[in-house]
């Protein structure tokens, strides 16, 4: 009973944040964009679209270490495959919920299966994740369920890896094919979101694995700490990787002579690019190499927090970058620095989006037996 | 140039305008005019311009009637495109005084709101030590839009006459074609519109871009309403120095209401170039350069 009870205070903690988003919406359709964005035209991508970033290469992420044990058989992995599918399920929920509201007529999404570019990144990556949603949803029935053949889901599973990359990569394409916009860093960013993204899933998986396992068991169990050992592992050799990227990206931009880099030299020096870099690359990088901190409870969790909160703020930073400075060159005044931060209703929103994925998932762990080992039918 | 009083302008306009753009702007054109042997004569004269800048008089009854098109398109006819066209424009850095007249034009014709701007003029300024200069900049209507690439619902689109333009009836706002556009020519409708309802109850075209939907992208058009009634776009009339030619490119001419040239000839002869050729966007707005200026740069009040 009084399990019951904290668990209507929880649901009712995330109620506000979900009310505040809600009430963000509804200023939205009914005052217009301008009383929720920051509406200016040079910087058209609001913090929304950072969010939808953030949360589908949360998605993709989570999915993709979830293929170790589907598509490679490491069934060492076996006990956390359908609590990362089911995290790949929400929080690609809560990214769509973020690209919705950053659409300014979405009642015309019609037109996207009506009228269709296929010359477009964006319909592309819409295409991928929508398809993604689909093949999710049903790979995590049938495991709720344990039904379908194990060749069936051989192939469901083979099937989500190739759309995961496929998304995640035409994601990546979306800032990449911008040639005007040389800070979103071509081809670069492709096989940047695909590490981040690897190290944005891990780290949800540890973040609600771990406060699961912390309430349920005090730790975690010690039927787990092999598996958990491992992933630690990956998540560390990943974050480095990572890390090495945004460094090189700094440095790039910092030796390329090209005006449009401006943007870079104004975002390095910001308190935002910090917490990125240092609070949520360096600092866990360190702790997930040092044996005597990643062995502890403590340890993961902390690494997981600080990788969850600065790839969000790397999203933000990476969707600001492109932006920032007045792409038409010759124009004197462009060398200023459009001064973006979004305001309180985008935090809203993205909150709001937030917010649902932890909603989603504290239902989904209440009801939905996440806390399966073993996945293989009946 | 010589500049014309604005009230014999306005008369001047007013006749070419009436007898159509193919015979303003098109020596073949005009002379197709006169291809009607045997018509008779109507008594009433009409000034015509040549490619020459000569302007002459006519009977009436010599012209033969151009091409005239419902106004404006909407639905299918609005995504075709005048047949047999290529728009451009041309503008004469040397000049425009930022008198932005050509802005305000457009934004009233535009319902657009006093901080947006289809056609913006900016202050340029290649190095430090060269004198800057005034840049009117419209939409380019690439020809290799990347604008229409992008556009995950073909809302943006580009037609046969080379005209791009937003269908807002169509754009889901999701302000990709903005970030893409390397030439920042779009406005997104943050805002709800001004004068709503002077325009309400008004059939949405793309070819007009009004009555304008909040929520969507919108961009310099090139007129084509006007064009459908072979006018020149308002900044081009609107402008008091002519810094604004508008043509065809298959005709090989532009004007800007005083005077007609061969695009050719200011290709070749008067440098006119295009911007940042080298995304490969092959824009059908051209620049001639910023030399012998007429007036001397000047911070103006509206700067
Ligand atoms: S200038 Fe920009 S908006 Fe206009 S057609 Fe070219 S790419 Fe599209
Ligand atoms: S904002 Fe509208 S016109 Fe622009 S790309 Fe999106 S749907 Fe197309
Ligand atoms: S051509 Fe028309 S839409 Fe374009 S700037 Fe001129 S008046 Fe505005």
């Amino acid at each position: 009973m009084k399990n019951g009870k904290s668990f209507i205070l929880w649901l009712g903690f995330l109620g506000i944040f979900l009310a505040l988003g809600a009430f963000a919406a509804l200023r939205l359709y009914t005052q217009g964009s301008d009383a929720v964005f920051h509406a200016d035209d040079s910087v058209p991508w609001t913090l929304l679209i950072a969010s939808y970033v953030f949360f589908v290469l949360t998605s993709t992420g989570a999915t993709i270490v979830a293929s170790l044990s589907m598509v490679f058989g490491f069934t060492k992995f076996d006990p956390m495959v359908k609590r990362a599918i089911f995290i790949g399920l929400i929080s690609l929920v809560a990214g769509f919920l973020s690209m919705g509201l950053e659409l300014g007529d979405p009642l015309h999404m019609f037109y996207y299966f009506l009228t269709p570019n296929f010359k477009s990144p964006i319909w592309w990556m819409g295409a991928f994740y929508m398809s993604l949603l689909i093949i999710l949803s049903i790979k995590f029935w049938q495991i709720h369920k344990g039904i379908g053949s194990v060749k069936l889901r051989k192939i469901l599973s083979i099937t989500a890896l190739i759309l995961e990359i496929a998304a995640l990569t035409t994601l990546g394409s979306v800032f990449g094919f911008i040639e005007a916009r040389p800070t979103y860093f071509g081809e670069f960013i492709q096989v940047y979101f695909l590490f981040s993204s690897i190290i944005s899933g891990i780290s949800a998986i540890f973040f609600f694995s771990l406060i699961v396992y912390k309430l349920k068991y005090n730790g975690i169990p010690e039927s787990l700490k092999s598996m958990f050992e491992s992933l630690s592992k990956i998540f560390g050799a990943f974050i480095g990787i990572t890390l090495l990227f945004s460094i090189w990206r700094i440095l790039i931009g910092l030796y390329a002579n090209r005006p449009e880099f401006d943007a870079l030299h104004y975002i390095i020096d910001t308190w935002h690019y910090r917490v990125e870099i240092f609070i949520g690359l360096m600092v866990p990088f360190a702790i997930m190499i040092i044996p005597n901190f990643r062995k502890t409870f403590t340890g993961k969790l902390l690494a997981a927090i600080l990788v969850f909160i600065g790839l969000g703020i790397e999203r933000m930073n990476m969707v600001m970058l492109g932006q920032i400075r007045p792409i038409f060159p010759q124009f004197l005044e462009s060398k200023h620095i459009i001064s973006y931060f979004p305001t309180f209703w985008e935090w809203a929103i993205a909150m709001f989006s937030l917010a649902l994925m932890i909603f989603l998932y504290s239902l989904g762990e209440k009801y939905l037996k996440l806390e399966t080992h073993d996945i293989s039918t009946k | 140039m010589k500049k014309k009083d604005d009230k014999s302008r306005r008369k001047f306009l007013r006749y070419t305008f009436g007898a159509g753009l193919g015979t303003l702007i098109g020596v073949p054109l005009i002379s197709n005019s006169f291809a009607q042997e045997g018509k008779p004569l109507s008594g009433d004269k009409i000034k015509l311009l040549t490619t020459d800048g000569k302007v002459i008089e006519v009977d009436k009854g010599e012209l033969k009637n151009m091409a005239s098109y419902a106004h404006p398109a909407i639905d299918k006819e609005a995504r075709k495109g005048l047949p047999n066209r290529k728009f451009v424009m041309v503008i004469d850095l040397s000049r425009c005084k930022n008198a932005r007249a050509c802005v305000e034009s457009c934004q009233y014709a535009h319902q657009l709101r006093p901080e947006q701007e289809f056609m913006k003029v900016l202050k340029m300024q290649d190095t430090e030590k060269t004198a800057p200069y005034w840049m009117p900049k419209p939409c380019f209507h690439c020809d290799n839009a990347t604008c229409v690439d992008v556009c995950p619902v073909y809302a943006t689109y580009k037609r046969d006459d080379g005209l791009v333009l937003v269908d807002s009836n169509r754009c889901i706002g999701c302000k990709y074609c903005m970030v893409a556009c390397p030439y920042e020519a779009r406005v997104f409708h943050w805002k709800e519109p001004f004068r709503k309802e002077e325009f309400e109850g008004m059939d949405y075209s793309p070819e007009t871009s009004v009555p304008v939907k909040q929520g969507t992208v919108g961009k310099c058009d090139f007129c084509p309403d006007l064009a459908r009634n072979d006018q020149l776009p308002h900044c081009a009339t609107a402008c008091p120095e002519g810094v604004i030619y508008f043509g065809d490119y298959n005709e090989d001419t532009v004007t800007n209401g005083y005077e007609t040239h061969r695009l050719s000839e200011l290709i070749e002869k008067k440098s006119a170039y295009r911007y940042l050729p080298h995304y490969g966007t092959e824009p059908n707005v051209y620049y001639l350069p910023p030399v012998d200026r007429i007036y001397p740069f000047e911070e103006t009040k509206n700067s």
